[in-house]
């Protein structure tokens, strides 16, 4: 996974991951279940690809364990919570233009209407 | 209740199935994918059937990712391997160059053999260790030690450290590194028993001198001077690789997972 400012595409996971991260600390499950609902339930992980891009987005200091630790008698305490970096805000920025970018050329080349309806 | 017992038994075969992963991911991760494999079985547990299709599909998606970590897994000590054979090709490419120029080198085939197993063993075991976890103080106390061993069995056998390495004294440093490969062994490699044996084996390198000098005596060619400040530069670096083992100890013991 090339990460760094955004040069390289970002995978779905990953990117999902970040988008979900982005407004806030979350351990597994609640990424999963904010990646369900951002996505409209269109992006459904399992647990497998979930920790295996948490992982290698640690590795690439994309998202960090937070240390967030949480009341026992709400929830397990064992939890990990997972933040976002700068360096993952900044490649996230990044792809986020990049995607702009291609809509706005499509919207250019009348491939789509950049509103409502069909297309994207 | 039916399906608190599905969720049971699917808890059980997701545990096993966790297994398959490397350690090292598992030591990180194992946990958490557990808790949340159950946060989905409880989501579903009202409906049966639905329990059982997101059960199989969790599981699919994980036993994909076990063998894509396997794979990286196996791409990564594949890496390591090759630079410490690339390593050792190129350090005995100098003698073999050096030969070829001057007369003052002179290798036996046996002398390439002997080197060659000696940086191929400590270079394996240096890449092995570096691997098993990520502490900074672990590897470099693993490095330390490894390699202050390479270097004593190396001058041992090249030049002798007491005298030359004809006399019988110097039998007494391979009795002490097999003291420091045992005391690893016992210790399962775990940081803190890492830390002990490598102390030990610091006392025992030390000591060399002073039992030569009693066992031996008079001490035929010892050059004392030499051999005491030879042996207390080899006690410091292995009392430093203890020391840097102990300050690995208070990383988590899960990240020190047994030989």
């Amino acid at each position: 996974m090339k990460n760094t400012n955004g040069k390289a595409p970002l995978t779905p996971a990953v990117l999902h991951i970040l988008m979900a991260l982005a407004d806030g600390e979350r351990h597994g499950y609640g990424i999963m279940k904010q990646v369900e609902a951002e996505s409209k339930g269109r992006v459904k992980m399992g647990p497998g690809t979930l920790y295996g891009s948490i992982g290698r987005m640690i590795d690439a200091g994309l998202i960090r364990e937070s240390g967030k630790k949480i009341d026992a008698r709400l929830d397990d305490e064992r939890r990990v919570y997972y933040e976002i970096t700068a360096l993952g805000q900044e490649t996230l920025t990044a792809e986020l233009e990049r995607f702009r970018d291609v809509v706005t050329l499509a919207i250019s080349k009348k491939l789509t209407t950049g509103g409502a309806g069909h297309g994207f | 209740m039916a399906s608190e017992r599905a969720v049971g038994r699917y808890r059980t075969c997701y545990g096993w199935l966790l297994r398959l992963f490397p350690r090292g991911f598992r030591d990180r991760f194992g946990e958490g994918m557990a808790q949340t494999f159950h946060d989905l079985c409880r989501e579903r547990a009202g409906n049966e059937n639905g329990l059982h299709s997101l059960a199989l599909r969790m599981m699919v998606d994980t036993a994909v990712q076990i063998s894509k970590e396997r794979f990286r897994e196996m791409r990564n000590m594949r890496k390591g391997v090759v630079a410490v054979f690339s390593v050792t090709g190129l350090i005995l490419m100098l003698p073999a160059v050096a030969m070829r120029y001057s007369d003052e080198v002179n290798w036996t085939g046996f002398d390439f053999v002997a080197a060659a197993t000696l940086l191929l063993g400590s270079g394996l075991t240096a890449e092995y260790l570096w691997r098993k976890t990520p502490n900074v103080e672990y590897r470099a106390g693993s490095l330390l030690a490894v390699f202050t061993g390479l270097f004593v069995v190396w001058v041992n056998l090249a030049v002798g450290i007491i005298g030359n390495e004809d006399n019988p004294a110097n039998g007494l440093y391979f009795l002490v590194l097999l003291i420091g490969v045992a005391g690893a062994f016992f210790a399962r490699l775990r940081p803190r028993g890492m830390s002990v044996a490598m102390n030990v084996t610091a006392v025992a390198m030390a000591s060399v001198p002073v039992i030569a000098f009693f066992v031996w005596r008079p001490p035929v060619d010892m050059g004392l001077v030499q051999t005491f400040t030879f042996n207390s530069f080899i006690a410091l670096a292995l009392a430093g690789s203890a020391r840097l083992f102990r300050n690995a100890c208070s990383e988590s013991v899960d990240a020190f997972p047994s030989a």
